[in-house]
């Protein structure tokens, strides 16, 4: 079996004039690969494999792709870690994938419909919430909830692709000026109310927090999400014209740095900003994440990179 | 804008990603030594007659990045400089010269940027090319009645801001969808209605548009989000945690 594979992988490479990699965008893989394996459970890519991710440590996946140099695809069934649950088991034996971030909508660049969703994970090792983080992280797509290709069945098919965030990968992304490690720590806070957490039950969660990041007890978090709701289209237009305005030479600097390309500007300019306060109410939610927000320009910047990055796959 | 040939038949999601050493090695010289290329992708085509916004529709093959074997000639007959007049332009040279190849160089790598207009009054623009050619050649032998100075060079051609722009100004072209959503109605109504965040003034420089051109459409939503919620959950800790950008960013370079 296992030199039937390598045989198989070393004829699948050798197919490729050089120069060609499967570098696959977001929506080809949800439009083309997972349409088409929830229509044909025999479906197979020339470079994705079927694999059984909870039986699979991150670190066999590589020699069980069908290709691939940095990183790997994989086809594979997401089952219920309980029979009436909308929680996904995520266990292997030796670890657990753990979400980071917030769930990304993926559109068709035709149409601009929904197609589908990418989760990204890393993989901790031992058990949860006391877990070691590695480095091997997993983007996952999946059709979105009210696509016509979803199934009534429980089962349902992701793909998947898997990859190591090496030194070299630091490096890269490094002269690329972006830190990708900063936007996962970042959004791990983020993704315990994401909005795409199918999980009715914050408190389960919040319980699972280290000390430093337990919510302020006086805050209600109801209220706030609702509050947070009414205000975001307001507040994402101040944050726009917040961080266009204050930007400073160093920051234009940064700039110079950006290699990434943008498909379309959709830019709402405010006029010049007074200096935020220093010292804000806790109480005016809105107040306060406005004036932050416009003192850290410096992070939005490097925020905006990091989701280009995800995107684009340049030569190496 | 993708286009394949007969013999380029994959599946979606294989793409043509070369390293530098493939394109050398397995493109370049195989070129310069008229042997068989392993696939029709790169362009022959003196890509010194046209402005880098024309290459893409001449390509064979590309999405983002177009590629070209060109011929190169000399600014001066008896001179080994070349001649980078192109178009309505010119390309000027930009960063170090990259060998490649170990341990001895077979080839080397230079970038330049794409200026409209003449020089030294040219207007830069994003459109970047990566010229590879051969390393160890003796350029300055000529040929007889011949301003020629490589038969082929290897170029790959983008545009850093990742769309095609027809015209001489990416500026130019960039200010115009920035405008159209602009509305000053609702931008003083915003105003009104968050006293703490911005001015009672309201002005649309071209400066700061210039500058807003920098930032990706979809980057403040993200924040936002990201920020709320940080902030619900660490209270006052987040003063300290979300300075950590400032350190990584400033270590890094």
């Amino acid at each position: 079996m296992e030199q039937g594979d390598h045989q198989q992988h070393k004829k699948e490479e050798e197919a490729l004039p050089p120069g060609f990699r499967f570098h696959p965008t977001d929506e080809e893989l949800i439009s083309y690969y997972l349409v088409n394996k929830i229509a044909d459970q025999n479906f197979t890519g020339k470079a994705i494999a079927d694999v059984d991710l909870n039986k699979s440590e991150p670190w066999e996946l590589p020699e069980k792709a069908k290709m691939g140099g940095k990183e790997w695809y994989f086809f594979s069934l997401r089952d219920r870690k309980y029979p009436t649950g909308v929680r996904t088991n995520r266990a292997t034996n030796t670890g657990y994938w753990k979400t980071t971030g917030k769930d990304k909508e993926i559109f068709n660049s035709t149409t601009s419909e929904l197609v589908g969703m990418k989760k990204t994970l890393v993989f901790y090792r031992g058990r949860a919430p006391r877990g070691e983080k590695t480095c091997w992280v997993m983007h996952e797509y999946r059709l979105h909830s009210k696509s016509s290709y979803r199934t009534s069945k429980q089962d349902e098919w992701v793909v998947c692709r898997v990859f190591k965030k090496t030194e070299a990968t630091k490096k890269y992304i490094s002269t690329s000026s972006s830190s990708t490690s900063h936007h996962h720590n970042n959004h791990t806070r983020a993704s315990i109310l994401s909005t795409n957490n199918n999980n009715p039950n914050y408190s389960s969660d919040l319980l699972q927090l280290p000390p430093h990041l337990q919510p302020h007890p006086s805050l209600n978090i109801n209220q706030s999400l609702m509050a947070n709701a009414v205000h975001l289209a307001e507040l994402s237009r101040v944050f726009r014209a917040s961080t266009s305005t204050t930007m400073d030479s160093s920051h234009q600097q940064l700039m110079n740095y950006t290699h990434m390309p943008v498909s379309g500007l959709n830019l709402n300019l405010g006029g010049a900003l007074v200096q935020p306060p220093p010292v804000v109410s806790l109480e005016d939610v809105a107040a306060v994440s406005a004036s932050y927000n416009g003192e850290n320009g410096f992070g939005n910047v490097e925020m905006s990179q990091c989701m280009d990055l995800d995107g684009y796959w340049p030569s190496y | 804008m993708m286009k394949s040939g007969a013999d380029l038949q994959f599946p979606p999601g294989f793409r043509f990603h070369p390293t530098d050493e493939e394109l050398v090695l397995m493109y370049l010289c195989r070129k310069c030594a008229s042997q068989p290329i392993p696939a029709p992708i790169i362009t022959e085509l003196d890509l010194y007659r046209y402005d880098p916004w024309d290459l893409p529709d001449m390509a064979l093959y590309g999405e983002k990045e177009w590629y070209f074997f060109s011929p190169r000639d000399r600014k001066y007959p008896n001179g080994s400089r070349p001649n980078r007049a192109a178009g309505t332009g010119y390309w000027k040279a930009t960063g170090a010269d990259k060998p490649i190849g170990r341990p001895k160089p077979v080839g080397i790598k230079k970038a330049l940027v794409f200026y409209s207009g003449k020089p030294p009054n040219g207007e830069k623009t994003n459109w970047i090319m990566h010229e590879y050619r051969l390393a160890d050649v003796d350029r300055s032998v000529r040929k007889k009645n011949s301003l020629r100075l490589d038969d082929w060079v290897l170029c790959r051609i983008y545009n850093k801001k990742g769309v095609i722009e027809k015209r001489r100004s990416d500026i130019e072209d960039g200010l115009k969808p920035v405008t159209d959503t602009c509305p000053p109605e609702s931008v003083a109504r915003l105003i009104s209605g968050s006293e703490q965040a911005v001015s009672p003034e309201f002005t649309c420089s071209n400066g700061r548009l210039s500058n807003a051109l920098d930032f990706p459409f979809n980057y403040v939503d993200a924040i936002a989000d990201n920020e709320i919620v940080s902030r619900l959950l660490g209270g006052n800790q987040m003063w300290s945690t979300t300075l950590d950008p400032l350190v990584v960013r400033q270590g890094t370079f």
